[in-house]
This record gives C-alpha cells, structure tokens and sequence, in this order.
C-alpha cells in the first residue's frame, strides 16, 4: 500500500514564503535575546529555533501579524524559563565540538565579562534586565510578557542592577555610559 | 545612580558580539514544522476513528445487554374453557373432580384447566367448543373450573348439580 505522506520537501505551506521572509528578518536578533538570557551561542541557537519552530507552526492561527516580534520574543522568553525550570540532569548540553579543545580565540574579553555577569543572576532577573534594557520594553510591556505584575519587574529589575553592580566590581564602573567619565 | 546603572547595563548588552553565523536556516525550521504538522493530522484522524469505533461498541454493547437482560416471556396460565355460577355448597363436588384421571373421559373439545400440567397456550377464545371470550386468570378458581369436563354442558352455562339434589 503505498504512502500518502508527502516526502520532507513536498507541497508547501501557502505561508511558508511570509514565514521565510520574516526569519530572514529577525533570526539573528532572536538569537541575540536568546544569548543574553543563557550566555551560550550553541543553547541560544537552540532556543531560538524552537521559538521560530513553535511561531511556524502558530503561523496560521496568528491573526495580528504586526505584533509578531513582541510574540517571538515571548516565545524565547518563555522557552529559556521552562529549560530552567527543568532539573539540570534532564537538560541537554548542546556541543559541536569535543569538550577537551581551547577556547575559541573568537571568544573576547567582553564575551566572558557578559558571560560572567549573566551567570551571576537568576533566569528571571536576566530576563527582566535583557526585556528592559536590550529590547527596551516598557515596564508594563516587560511584565505581560513575564506574565507578572509591574512590581514584581521593577523590584526584579533593582536586584539584578544590585547583583551586576557586585559581581562585575570595577568592570561595572569601566563600562562606557554616555555622559559618565 | 539608577540611571547610571541602566545605562551601564544598556552599554553591556549593546555591546554584544554577533556570535558565530546560525547554523540553521528558514528551510529547516519549515520542514520540522511541516513533519510536525502531518505527525499532528495523523494523530487527529486517529485519535479520531478510535474515539468513533469506541462509540460505537460501547453503543453496541448497551443496546445488546439491554436486549438480553430483559426477563423471559412467561407462558400464559390455563385459559378457562367454561365458566359456570359458582355453587352454593361446593365442597363435595370438588373432591370428586380435582383428580383428572379419576373423572369420566373428558370430550376432545373440553380440556380442564390442570394446574399441574398446564396446556400450551392457545389463544381461549379460539378454541372449538367453547362459546365463552377469554377471561383474565384467576388466583382461586371456583370449583366450576374444575369440575368435570362431563359436567359441563357444551355450552358452557349450565349449572352443577347440588350433591343434594341427585
């Protein structure tokens, strides 16, 4: 009896080239978020094709396509909180290399003090810190995407500047703000 | 200072590498979600027929046990073949005909109620001999039931004699 699946690269979606457009558009911004929230390019990849997977199969029923960046971003957000969520054993350690080979020489002094610094904060602190102060979200933009109240993003956005300002020591005051000598 | 330490940190994020160039492109993510997808119709379609050949056995089975359980039709009890004014003094003829082999050869026409051996249902009114409509059963009968087929007259209304009289 012969199949009546389609083979891999069949008949496509009518939404497939709308769908190509807009990764060609934000992949690698939805990358960046995803990077700033776990410090990790290999997971941040990750995390941003489940997102992009979870937003393709969502793709029909979404009926306001101008509000699809503040969807994906949801997305990602939401997905690096449920991996955290998860116990640590379960977690998978995605790799494209042998662990025992040196660091990339790519990896810059900046990248480890990102590195460093993010790891020193809690997923929901970094995630309040990278809505407010990378994507620049609003307060109250920053808590329905959190799904919490505005209180709760302000005390978590204070105690993430706490725990930077710490742990970062004298690479906190190095940092070039305008304004500041 | 809290402006100072937003800006800060809008300086840490901002200068962010670009990282290595994505392994993944828009092809990849649209052929996962389209093996998803058919994964998902599958399941629906079956999930489907199983719930509907589910339905339908369960209503199967109902329909079924209801059909089985129901209580076995009973016989009908003897009809009465002749009904007679009860007697006035009925205690000596009662004795001579509850025995049925003990009484005269009852006529092909008459057969008396036994409630030992009951007949065959049949339809009482239909019977040859009997002029009388078929009655609802009684829980005592009279002893006119009872009596004799030779008693009886054909016709079903004439009265037993009094053990006095004869």
């Amino acid at each position: 009896m012969p199949s009546r699946s389609s083979p891999a690269s069949g008949p496509s979606s009518p939404w497939d080239g709308e769908f190509a457009r807009y990764f060609g558009e934000r992949a690698h911004s939805l990358r960046s978020t995803a990077y700033l929230l776990c410090g990790d390019w290999h997971r941040a990849e990750d995390l941003a094709q489940a997102a992009l997977l979870k937003l393709y199969l969502a793709w029909p029923r979404l009926a306001r396509h101008d509000a699809l960046d503040a969807y994906a971003r949801k997305i990602v957000l939401r997905t690096f909180l449920a991996e955290n969520r998860r116990s640590r054993w379960k977690r998978e350690r995605l790799t494209d290399a042998p662990p025992d080979v040196p660091a990339p020489a790519a990896e810059t002094e900046h990248d480890q003090l990102i590195q460093q610094a993010l790891a020193a904060l809690a997923p929901r602190q970094r995630a309040v810190l990278v809505l407010r102060y990378f994507e620049d979200l609003s307060v109250e933009e920053t808590a329905a995407a959190l799904g919490c109240r505005t209180g709760t993003v302000k005390s978590q956005a204070a105690r993430g500047l706490a725990t930077l300002r710490t742990r970062l020591g004298p690479h906190f005051e190095a940092l070039p703000v305008p304004g500041r000598r | 200072m809290d402006s100072d330490d937003t800006e800060a940190v809008r300086a840490l994020f901002a200068q962010a590498p670009d990282g290595p160039p994505m392994q993944v492109d828009a092809a990849d993510v649209i052929v996962r979600g389209a093996a998803i997808r058919r994964k998902r119709k599958r399941w629906a379609v079956a999930g489907s027929s199983a719930a509907t050949v589910a339905v339908i056995v369960v209503a199967g089975l109902a329909v079924g046990s209801r059909g089985t359980e129901q209580p076995p039709v009973m016989p009908a009890g003897p009809g009465l073949a002749t009904v007679s004014p009860a007697p006035s003094s009925p205690a000596g003829p009662m004795k001579t005909s509850t025995d049925p082999l003990q009484a005269p050869a009852p006529g092909p026409e008459v057969s008396p109620g036994s409630p030992d051996k009951p007949p065959p249902t049949e339809p009482t009114g239909q019977r040859a001999g009997t002029s009388r409509p078929a009655q609802p059963p009684r829980a005592h009968p009279t002893t006119s039931e009872r009596a004799p087929a030779s008693l009886r007259s054909p016709a079903g209304t004439a009265s037993l004699p009094s053990p006095t009289s004869g």
